[in-house]
């Protein structure tokens, strides 16, 4: 039988769905979790981890062990997408307007002014895991959006999983990044592709279904903002030019061995444009990218839908559907 | 046309500029990092190259985390989970968030 809890966390939503298990424990875990990703990782809260480490100026610092790990993870993420995804966009990220939580951007009227700031890119980054310290150069900002989210879902099943009960599974969703562990229900573990993530599961659309691992989506058609010049800009940052990223997709959607893979490579699909086919091709991995025109494009061994309902989703270019 | 309407074009065409400008130094940026990059997985520990899901578990004050249970590789040469098409009910959506 399954137990679902929605609630929100991390300035985002999130879905535990718990196969014959018990829900309050595994929602207690998973609430434990994000409560120590949010103080180790968050970019938005003054007293986290990160916003600690990218005010050293250059000093190296002894970073807590899950701290450690989100960064190591982002390094890894940085190497194997050939540097499409990069934890040293904090700097260009803040400066293009994204300098607070969503919810709080989204709710304010004041003009934001874009400007531009070189990405340094990762290899500036000093970081010994054994020893658990990061070197971070004075005026870089590392921020972990493209992998920490993936990786919290990832930590958030694993400890949900532990206390769900023997012969449980568990599936958590931070804004539509989800991770799977344990037992699936029949038919595997079932996800709407949606254009926003706060979309009803039970709505129309295409609906593929996986027994283990990650999935995610990255999306150019929410977080997105203008300039009182009427520049538009969106959350993914191209680490090449330090801007939005240019890219004929609208969403890209990556299933991989865990969520945190997922999450970076949906993030390098985007940021890789034309060439991500290729890119997922040589890495292997199932995905579903959606071009600006609403034209699907399945890689990787992603099947085509079940039903013939869903071939394409609507278009609307910038329609700026917000969290 | 007035003055604010040409700043704003000189503006779009600088910005535009700027744009290819970046992306012709990007190729050798990407270069550069990928050659980095491979010096480094070499005298890396090699930790991070298989990106473990660390299950980790906290005391009731929160006082200590300790790293536990290692267990997939996020390589992309690894296999990939299975994705299978169906018109069942979803249990969750993904998308833009």
């Amino acid at each position: 039988m399954l137990a679902t809890a929605d609630w929100r966390a991390i300035g985002t939503g999130v879905r535990l769905v718990v196969n014959d298990g018990d829900l309050a424990a595994a929602r207690s875990a998973v609430e434990r979790v994000l409560a120590d990703v949010d103080l180790a990782y968050s970019r938005f809260r003054p007293d986290s981890e990160l916003v600690a480490l990218n005010a050293a100026r250059g000093k190296q610092v002894r970073v807590s062990p899950l701290l450690a790990r989100a960064i190591g993870g982002s390094l890894a993420a940085a190497r194997s997408t050939g540097g499409a995804v990069d934890p040293t966009i904090g700097r260009a990220l803040r400066i293009t307007g994204y300098d607070d939580d969503w919810s709080r951007i989204a709710g304010t009227s004041r003009p934001l002014e874009l400007r531009l700031a070189p990405v340094p890119g990762w290899s500036v980054i000093a970081f010994d895991t054994a020893a658990r310290t990061v070197r971070v150069p004075t005026d870089v900002e590392l921020d972990l959006g493209s992998t920490g989210k993936g990786l919290a879902s990832d930590l958030c099943a694993a400890a949900a999983l532990e206390v769900a009960g023997p012969g449980a599974g568990v599936l958590v969703s931070l804004g539509g990044d989800l991770a799977v562990a344990g037992r699936a229900p029949e038919g595997g573990w079932r996800v709407l592709m949606a254009e926003d993530s706060n979309d009803d599961p039970e709505g129309p659309g295409e609906v593929v279904a996986i027994e283990r691992g990650g999935l995610a989506t990255s999306s150019t058609t929410v977080r997105r903002w203008k300039s009182d010049e009427g520049v538009s800009a969106h959350h993914i940052v191209d680490p090449r030019t330090g801007l939005s990223a240019e890219t004929p997709w609208r969403t890209a959607t990556v299933v991989a061995e865990t969520c945190e893979a997922a999450n970076a490579a949906s993030t390098a699909c985007i940021v890789l444009g034309s060439g991500a086919p290729d890119w997922l091709a040589q890495a292997r991995l199932p995905a579903r990218l959606v071009a600006q025109d609403g034209t699907v494009v399945r890689l990787g061994g992603w099947p085509e839908p079940a039903s013939d309902d869903a071939h394409s989703e609507p278009a609307e270019p910038g329609s700026g559907a917000g969290d | 046309m007035n003055t604010t309407e040409t700043t704003r074009q000189a503006r779009t065409r600088n910005l535009a500029r700027l744009r290819k400008l970046t992306i012709g130094t990007a190729a050798l940026g990407v270069a550069a990092t990928t050659g980095f990059g491979y010096l480094a997985a070499m005298s890396y520990d090699g930790t991070t190259t298989t990106a473990a899901t660390t299950a980790y578990t906290t005391t009731a004050s929160a006082a200590t985390t300790t790293s536990a249970t290692t267990s997939s590789t996020t390589s992309s040469t690894a296999s990939a989970p299975a994705v299978a098409s169906t018109t069942s009910t979803a249990h969750a959506s993904s998308g833009g968030s």
